[in-house]
C-alpha cells in the first residue's frame, strides 16, 4: 500500500474533527503552500464549504497573495470570485487567471523533450570523432541523417506556416537551421502559445518534430554508431563513443516513455477510451515507478535492437536490408490479411493507400526501436 | 515488454503485432550473432544476454506495477475497425460516440453504420440545439444525416464538408 493510500483512512477519520473546526474563523497565517489537491480529496466538500464561506474575509489579508490564489484549484473558489479573477486576467490580455499546476512528469514534458536534444550534441561529437579517425564515410552518413531530419522539419515548418508571410517563414526556418527548434517548441508549449494561423498546436508541433528527429536521426544514428564501433573496436578506447550510444538509447527510451505515459494519464483519453487507457496506476509514487520502468525497458530494447541490426550490417549490409524488408513486409501482410491496412485518417483514394502504407511502415519501425512519434492525441489539430 | 507502449493501440500496430514485434526484437540480435565471426563475439553475446535478462526482469516489474485489467491490451487481436465499432457501442456519452464514428476513417464503422444513423436520427435535433463543442456537423457525411437536417439546417449538398482530400491541400499548394 502506498504512502498516500495509507494516509487516506487517517484523513477520513480526522475529517469529522476538522469539519467541526472548519466553520467560522479562518486562520490568521495559514500554510502559505497549500497541500496538493489530492491530499484534500477525502474532505473536499468541507474545504469547499470553508473557502466559499470565508473567501470574502481572505481577500485583503496579507497572506492571501496572488501567488497563493494561483495554487487554489478553480473548484475551491466561489464562482463569482472565480469569474472576477478570470475577468481581471482577460483584461490584462491573458486567457484566464494564473494557475500554478502541480509538477508532474507530464507537466515536465517540455523539459524532458528538450533534454533529449543532448542526443544531437553527442551526434555532432561523433561526427568529429569519426573525422578525426579518418572514418569519413561514417561521418558523412551521420551528417546525412542530421540533414534529413533538418529537411523534413523544414517541410513541416512550411506546412505549419503556410498561411503566414515569408518573413515569418524565414524566421521559423532559421530557428530550425540553427538547431533552436526544440527550445523554441518547448518554450511555446510552456507558455501555452496560441496561434490561429498555424495548422497544429505547439504541443503537437513539438511532438511531431521530436518524432521526426527520432525517426531520422536517433534510431539510425544509434545503429550506425554500434556498426562503426563493431567495425572499429579501437574507437571503444574513447569512452565518448560508448557514452554516445548509451545517451542515444536512453534519450530515445525517455521520449518513448514520456509520450506513452502522457497518453495514458491524460484524463480525456481515459474518459473516452476507458478500456485502453489507464494501465498506469494512480498515485505519484506508483506513476513515477512505472515511468522509470518504461524508460529503462525502452532503453534496453533500443540497445538490443540497434546492436542486432549493427551486427547484421557488419556480417552483410544486404542481409540487414533483407531483414528490414522482411520484417516490415510481414507486418504489412498481416495487416492486409486482417483487412486492417488503412490508417484511421479520413483521406480517400490513392492518397489513403500511400498514406496508410507510409504510416504503417513508420510506426512499425518506430515501435521496433522503441520510439514513439505518435501524436494521435493531438490529431484534431494535426490532421 | 515495451516499445512505445502506446503503439499497441488497435489504430497503430495492435496488441498482438506489437507483442510479436517486441519479442522478435529480443530474439533477432541473437539470430544475427549466429552469423557474426568477429573476435568479440563472446563479449557481444554476454552483453546481449545481460540486456535480455534485464529486459525480462524489468518487464516483470512493469506488469506487476500496472493495473492488471489492462494486461490484455498488450496482447489483443482487435483490428482498428473492430475497436472503433466497440468504442461506439460501449461509449456512454455522445462526445465519445461522435469521436468514434466520425473522427476516424468511415470504413471503420461499416459494421455499425445503421446504428450510427439511428443514433444521429434520434439526437441530431438536440445536438443542433445545444451545439456542444464536439458537434462538428461538417464531419458527418450526407448519407448519415436525416434529409431534413441537410436541407434545412446545413444548406443541402453545398454544405461545407471537412476532410483532407489531397497532398496539395495538406501543404496549401495550388488553388483553394
Amino acid at each position: 500500500m502506498s504512502k498516500s493510500e495509507r494516509a487516506k483512512p487517517a484523513a477520513s477519520e480526522a475529517s469529522g474533527e476538522r469539519s467541526k473546526r472548519a466553520t467560522t474563523h479562518p486562520p490568521r497565517h495559514p500554510n502559505p503552500r497549500p497541500p496538493p489537491p489530492s491530499f484534500i480529496q477525502p474532505i473536499k466538500e468541507e474545504v469547499q464549504a470553508y473557502t466559499f464561506e470565508h473567501w470574502h474575509e481572505f481577500v485583503g489579508m496579507d497572506w492571501f497573495t496572488p501567488g497563493l490564489i494561483s495554487q487554489i484549484p478553480d473548484e475551491f473558489i466561489p464562482s463569482r470570485n472565480l469569474q472576477q479573477l478570470n475577468n481581471a486576467a482577460v483584461a490584462e490580455g491573458k486567457k484566464e487567471r494564473e494557475k500554478l499546476q502541480p509538477t508532474t512528469i507530464s507537466s515536465m514534458k517540455e523539459i524532458v523533450i528538450t533534454l533529449t536534444t543532448v542526443d544531437t550534441m553527442t551526434d555532432v561529437f561523433m561526427i568529429y570523432l569519426y573525422k578525426k579517425n579518418g572514418l569519413h564515410s561514417s561521418a558523412n552518413a551521420m551528417i546525412a541523417m542530421i540533414a534529413s531530419n533538418m529537411f523534413i522539419q523544414l517541410v513541416v515548418v512550411l506546412a505549419q506556416n503556410k498561411k503566414k508571410g515569408w518573413k515569418t517563414l524565414l524566421k521559423e526556418w532559421l530557428i530550425t537551421l540553427l538547431f533552436m527548434r526544440p527550445f523554441v517548441d518547448a518554450w511555446r508549449v510552456h507558455k501555452k502559445h496560441e496561434d490561429s494561423e498555424t495548422i497544429i498546436n505547439p504541443l503537437a508541433e513539438m511532438l511531431a518534430n521530436k518524432g521526426i528527429e527520432l525517426a531520422t536521426e536517433s534510431i539510425p544514428g544509434c545503429v550506425l554508431q554500434c556498426y562503426v564501433l563493431l567495425l572499429n573496436p579501437s574507437l571503444g578506447s574513447n569512452s565518448g563513443a560508448i557514452i554516445s550510444i548509451g545517451i542515444s538509447a536512453f534519450m530515445t527510451g525517455l521520449t518513448s516513455a514520456m509520450i506513452a505515459y502522457d497518453f495514458d494519464t491524460d484524463q480525456p483519453h481515459r474518459a473516452k477510451q476507458p478500456l485502453f487507457y489507464g494501465y498506469i496506476k494512480d498515485g505519484r509514487h506508483q506513476r513515477g515507478r512505472t515511468f522509470l520502468l518504461m524508460t529503462l525497458i525502452s532503453t534496453l530494447h533500443n540497445l538490443s535492437r540497434s546492436l542486432g541490426y549493427a551486427i547484421l550490417a557488419v556480417v552483410d549490409l544486404n542481409l540487414a536490408l533483407k531483414f528490414f524488408v522482411g520484417e516490415v513486409g510481414a507486418y504489412l501482410l498481416y495487416k492486409l490479411l486482417r483487412r486492417d491496412l488503412y490508417y484511421w485518417v479520413r483521406v480517400e483514394g490513392m492518397l489513403s493507400v500511400i498514406m496508410s502504407l507510409l504510416e504503417r511502415t513508420v510506426v512499425k519501425v518506430i515501435a521496433d526501436f522503441t520510439v514513439s512519434g505518435n501524436v494521435r492525441s493531438e490529431r484534431s489539430a494535426l490532421y | 515488454m515495451q516499445g512505445c507502449i502506446h503503439l499497441r493501440h488497435s489504430y497503430e500496430l495492435g496488441g498482438a503485432a506489437y507483442c510479436a514485434s517486441m519479442i522478435w526484437a529480443q530474439i533477432m540480435p541473437f539470430v544475427a550473432l549466429g552469423w557474426y565471426e568477429g573476435d568479440n563475439k563472446e563479449q557481444l553475446q554476454t552483453s546481449l544476454f545481460i540486456c535480455f535478462g534485464l529486459w525480462l526482469v524489468l518487464n516483470g516489474l512493469f506488469f506487476a506495477s500496472i493495473e492488471s485489467s489492462f494486461v490484455g491490451t498488450f496482447f489483443g487481436t482487435k483490428t482498428a475497425p473492430q475497436y472503433t465499432v466497440e468504442l461506439f457501442r460501449n461509449s456512454e456519452d455522445d462526445a465519445s460516440k461522435f469521436d468514434a464514428a466520425f473522427d476516424n476513417r468511415l470504413s471503420y464503422i461499416a459494421e455499425c453504420e445503421e446504428e450510427v444513423r439511428e443514433w444521429l436520427r434520434e439526437n441530431i435535433a438536440r445536438f443542433n440545439l445545444e451545439q456542444p463543442e464536439w458537434w462538428k456537423i461538417d464531419l458527418v457525411p450526407d448519407e448519415f444525416l436525416p434529409r431534413l437536417a441537410i436541407i434545412e439546417a446545413e444548406g443541402g449538398a453545398r454544405r461545407r464538408k471537412n476532410s483532407v482530400h489531397s497532398v496539395r491541400e495538406i501543404f496549401g499548394i495550388g488553388t483553394e
